[in-house]
């Protein structure tokens, strides 16, 4: 712990104000990066506007370009990367249905680009509002995602995802999620590092294939189906694998910025009979608040968090649930139509499945287009499970809290 | 409403309620940086929507000296810093408020017959006249902060006049922190 | 062949050698070949500007027409990579190029 806040003192510059968005600006500044280019769209657009201001006044020496869709923004740092440069763009909500396409050649292509996502609801109808429709709309596109619940963690996990996409073994795209408005467009404390031991973080790999006329290559050619499989099956096998990477990017960050980041984090849920399973900012804060209310009402509640959702962190979800007598998936987005309609709690059921576990698992969809999701709702969802638990008759359907009837 | 939790109790909430236009983003955005500058907790979060020019808004402002985890609109604040009389009823401030209530208002009288049903403290600043006095225009949120100032202990005058001065720039800034500091020394206790 | 697996192909389906596109005999697809009458053709380089493969080679041949008429290039075809598509036959702006039936492959 002392070492710790040592290490603080050294690597922490300045401790202040920011809206997560602008913590994303400030580590992909704190990165150096070479071109960013990017499409405004709400509630993403304060990424770029912060980040244009850096460019425009000297701060960050990069390519800056304004192009007129998110499908060119990404394509525009899509070609940038492959050239070898490092890259940054953001986008949330129709845009990155805009990009999806690009999206899946980025990964095919295994250029290591990070994005920023600020997560927000799909229209129709139109909603600015958050939630994490957009991005399970984007999580079968091979990329790493990460989704972080405050702002200092959106300025750390940018930093660590630039190490990871271009990490040799890995080479790959990140996204790195967070709620809009809710975490986007609030200020909270960031530490901000200086930027030289950000940089000595992330040094550049420029042992990678790029285009280069002095070394020509060539890149996003057809692929017949001789070989197509085998090069999407290298895609599938490195974002598994990348995992061990992550974890080790992960380790030595804590060690060099004096933090704590696992892949998951655990909050009271060592005896935990109750867990909720959550991620990003809101429904994570809530479930913390409600579940310390919990707690001195004598439930033993906890909450587990993913913050890598792919690859998806199966081992370390499994060792801390599998003592819980219940488990509730909060998701802030939808997959219609499926046994559950929330994304994740289908993916923590084959996680407990792969395994041969058997666990109560129950689906909850909470906080879409923003419908506030107070404390309240996950304490009495606590109670909820406690109700399950002991009568053993679980639900068997998505819970759709919030929702009018 | 179930209790909060003892780690909830050491927040305070503030809520700003103004109309598009006058500055109370900016308001509760102030008071978080000067609560984040002394070492302390803070988040501020607007009322999220399509902003539009003389709507009703609410900004709000999570102070403690624990890190903040709730994240969920605040329902009833600790002190509600009322831009203009009239929103006291809009959003039925003396009903959700805890305990403060920082209004501005052309007379104390006004204030007493709004407030006659509010058991909490009072503070009255005729926000309006200070503001036209020091920047010309009806913008009241500086002057607001400089009255909120005389009830909030967990942040200090020369912070958020700073703050102010590097928020507005230096010609509107001084103009600003000076309309805050009168309404810091003119702000009244009514009950 | 048989032997590469999904672990030895460079990652991305990068190609490393350049100009390896050669090594793709695409003579084979033809079922017409082009063939330049060199008394005809007045050397204007169309057909090598359109050739998509590009299988029209420009080659420094001096030649003399039977009406007297001296070159110094001579246009021929690369058999090995055209692929008998016939725009070369379509574009000359001479006729001097006919496409002509492949016979026994
Ligand atoms: S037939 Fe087609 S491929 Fe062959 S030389 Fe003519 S244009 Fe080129
Ligand atoms: S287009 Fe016809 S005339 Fe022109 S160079 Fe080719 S064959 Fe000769």
């Amino acid at each position: 712990m002392t070492k710790a806040l040592s290490i603080r003192e050294e690597v922490v510059k300045e401790r202040v104000g920011l809206t997560s968005n602008y913590a994303a600006a400030y580590a992909v500044k704190a990165v150096d990066v070479d071109v960013i280019a990017a499409y405004p769209i709400t509630p993403q657009t304060t990424i770029i506007e912060k980040l244009a201001e850096f460019v425009a006044n000297g701060e960050l020496d990069a390519e800056y370009i304004p192009v007129e869709s998110e499908h060119s923004a990404l394509s525009a740092v899509v070609g940038a990367a492959a050239a070898g440069a490092r890259v940054f763009t953001a986008t949330s909500a129709q845009g990155l249905e805009f990009m999806h396409e690009v999206l899946h050649i980025t990964s095919g292509l295994r250029l290591p680009v990070v994005m920023a996502v600020p997560g927000r609801a799909l229209s129709a109808p139109i909603s600015i509002h958050g939630d994490y429709q957009d991005l399970m709309n984007a999580r079968d596109t091979g990329w790493i995602i990460m989704i972080a619940s405050t702002a200092q963690e959106v300025y750390d996990s940018i930093i660590m995802a630039y190490r990871i996409a271009e990490d040799r073994r890995v080479l790959l795209p990140v996204m790195v999620s967070y709620d809009g408005f809710l975490m986007s467009h609030t200020t909270e404390p960031v530490e901000l590092y200086h930027e030289e031991y950000v940089r000595r973080f992330t040094p550049r790999n420029l042992e990678r294939y790029r285009l280069d006329p002095r070394k020509p290559i060539t890149m996003g050619v057809i692929a017949s189906p001789e070989w197509y499989y085998e090069i999407k099956y290298q895609v599938i096998h490195t974002l598994k694998e990348s995992k061990a990477v992550i974890r080790e990017v992960h380790e030595e960050f804590n060690k060099a910025f004096g933090t704590n980041y696992g892949l998951i984090e655990k909050f009271m849920v060592d005896d935990a009979d109750y867990v909720l399973i959550t991620y990003g900012g809101a429904s994570s804060g809530n479930a913390k608040e409600a579940a310390r209310r919990a707690r001195e009402r004598g439930l033993r509640a906890g909450v587990v968090r993913i913050r890598l959702f792919r690859p998806f962190p199966t081992e370390e979800l499994i060792e801390a649930i599998k003592d819980a007598k219940v488990v509730a998936v909060i998701d802030r987005a939808l997959t219609p139509g499926n046994v559950y309609e929330g994304p994740v709690a289908s993916d923590v059921i084959s996680a407990l499945y792969s395994r041969g576990i058997e666990k109560p698992v129950v689906s909850v969809v909470h906080g879409i287009s923003q419908r506030t999701m107070f404390v309240e709702d996950f304490y009495n969802l606590y109670k909820m499970l406690d109700e399950y638990s002991k009568t053993g008759k679980y639900p068997g359907s998505t819970i759709f809290m919030g929702l009018r009837t | 409403m179930i209790p909060r939790s003892k780690m909830a109790n050491s927040t305070v909430e503030i809520t700003f309620y103004g109309r598009g236009g006058q500055g109370a983003v900016t308001a509760a955005q102030i008071i978080a940086q000067a609560a984040i500058k002394r070492g302390l907790f803070a988040s501020s979060f607007p009322e999220y929507g399509a902003e539009r020019r003389g709507a009703p808004v609410r900004a709000y402002v999570r102070l403690s000296r624990e890190p903040i985890v709730a994240r969920e609109p605040i329902e009833r604040p600790n002190i509600s810093v009322v831009f203009d009389v009239r929103l006291l009823r809009i959003f039925n401030i003396p009903a959700i408020t805890r305990d403060t209530i920082v209004v501005n208002a052309s007379s104390k009288d006004e204030v007493k017959q709004e407030l006659s049903s509010f058991n909490g403290k009072v503070i009255y600043v005729n926000a309006y006249g200070i503001a036209m006095k020091h920047l010309g225009r009806p913008i009241v949120n500086t002057t607001m902060l400089g009255a909120l100032l005389r009830v909030l202990d967990l942040v200090d005058i020369e912070t958020v006049k700073a703050l102010v001065m590097e928020t507005f720039g230096s010609k509107a800034g001084r103009a600003n922190a000076e309309a805050l500091e009168e309404a810091y020394k003119t702000a009244e206790v009514v009950s | 062949m048989r032997n590469v697996t999904w672990r030895d192909i460079p990652i991305g389906g990068v190609i490393l050698e350049p100009g390896n596109a050669r090594n793709n005999i695409t003579g084979t697809w033809r079922t017409q070949r082009p063939v330049i009458d060199q008394d005809a053709c007045i050397r204007c380089r169309i057909c090598w500007m359109y050739c998509p493969e590009p299988a029209i080679l420009e080659l420094r041949k001096p030649y003399v027409t039977k009406s007297g008429r001296k070159y110094e290039v001579t246009y021929e075809i690369d058999y090995d990579h055209c692929k008998g598509c016939g725009i070369c036959a379509h574009e000359c702006p001479v006729k001097a190029i006919k496409m002509v039936p492949e016979v026994g492959g």
